[in-house]
């Protein structure tokens, strides 16, 4: 049984094929609870990018028998330097909104295929030290850009699966269409990135996310 | 034990094979620099008839600035235009236009900004010259037509000779 799990897991990591494992159909579970998440793939970005730090965890719950209301929240810092300059950047995002479940389930069954809408919100800081400037004709010489306060706001499009792994533990994964709605910008330093968007030369991003979710049942009947 | 899989599921399949797709397109890719990360005064020469200002050429121009007498800014035998940069890490910088026997000072008073203009291209220095004062051996007058040194295409200073 452990073994069946694993390779499912396995297979679904590599292949994006998510795979479920239950005895039997449960009729006294309701689709109502709490379902925590903790986002693994913010860790594969940090082995990846400069980034240090980065968390993201969510939060859902709900509503009737296919909308899930949910909010995620995350948190990361950049650092790195090269021969041109020092960069630092901290900052932490925010989203809310609802998902939509397209699968049609049997009694009990909790696994979702959905689609969602979110609203964003990222507040973070950056600035930029020892940064050298060569001109050909004068020589080099130094400057430093100081910290800067900036916002941004952004809707999220998602779709994605949630699988139940073993009881109340899912896993799953979302494609995420983010688009640039407003925010407060540094016109003098572009960020390295925009917490929770991704990078912040493009107005639109397309992001994924492979988490881990408990559920925290609520409603479920005793047999 | 009953084993379902999703995967099966024909919607699914069209979302894996759209994972695929996106991740793809979310790569990075390193773009080259194709941005301008120096700005020089562009500058332009004329002369004054009685009815109208008329663009110039003049031959055997050398430019450099004061503290680098060793290197020139700008050489060239004929010319109705030269282009030179100021310098970003001070704000005053002397330029000095030679142009055959005759020497011309321009002093240039400017604030400078640090930016960064794009990831791939770095950092620069803009300018915005506050204050120009000329000697007058060659040139009769100046005119600063823009004082924002942040594009390559404006001509910013027009100089006057006899």
């Amino acid at each position: 049984m452990k073994q069946s799990i694993y390779k499912y897991l396995f297979i679904s990591i590599l292949a994006g094929i998510s795979v479920s494992v239950y005895a039997q159909v449960d009729t006294t579970r309701s689709v109502r609870g709490i379902l925590l998440g903790l986002d693994l793939s913010r860790f594969v970005v940090t082995a990846l990018e400069p980034v240090h730090n980065n968390f993201e965890l969510s939060l859902g719950f709900s509503v009737t028998e296919n909308i899930q209301l949910h909010a995620e929240g995350g948190y990361l810092n950049v650092d790195f330097s090269d021969d041109e300059y020092t960069y630092k950047q901290s900052g932490s995002y925010y989203r809310f909104g609802a998902e939509y479940n397209l699968l049609k389930r049997q009694p009990g069954e909790l696994d979702q295929i959905y689609v969602g809408l979110m609203y964003g919100y990222s507040p973070y800081t950056h600035e930029a030290e020892n940064i050298t400037i060569s001109d050909g004709y004068w020589g080099t010489g130094e400057g430093s850009l100081p910290l800067t306060r900036n916002t941004a706001h952004w809707i999220e499009i998602k779709g994605g699966l949630r699988v139940e792994l073993w009881k109340n533990l899912f896993v799953g994964y979302a494609l995420r269409l983010r688009i640039f709605m407003a925010g407060k910008t540094d016109p003098k330093l572009d960020p390295y990135l925009i917490p929770g968007f991704g990078k912040a030369e493009k107005t639109s991003t397309i992001g994924m996310s492979y988490s881990i979710f408990y559920r925290i049942p609520l409603g479920d009947k005793k047999r | 034990m009953r084993i379902k899989t999703i995967y099966e599921n024909f919607i699914a399949k069209i979302f894996v094979f759209l994972v695929l797709v996106m991740v793809c397109l979310s790569c990075n890719i390193n773009r080259p620099c194709d941005e301008q990360v120096r700005f020089p005064v562009n500058t332009g020469f004329y002369y004054i008839t009685d009815e109208e200002v008329k663009d110039t050429i003049l031959e055997d121009i050398t430019v450099f600035g004061i503290g680098r007498e060793d290197s020139l800014l700008y050489d060239q035998d004929t010319t109705n235009a030269i282009n030179f940069r100021l310098s970003p890490y001070v704000d005053i910088t002397e330029i000095v236009i030679v142009y055959g026997p005759l020497y011309d000072t321009l002093t240039f008073n400017y604030s400078r900004e640090l930016r960064m203009i794009s990831p791939e291209c770095g950092f620069a220095f803009l300018f915005d010259i506050k204050e120009l004062n000329n000697t007058s051996n060659f040139i009769d007058s100046v005119s600063l037509i823009d004082p924002k040194l942040e594009g390559i295409e404006t001509e910013h200073l027009q100089i006057f000779v006899y």
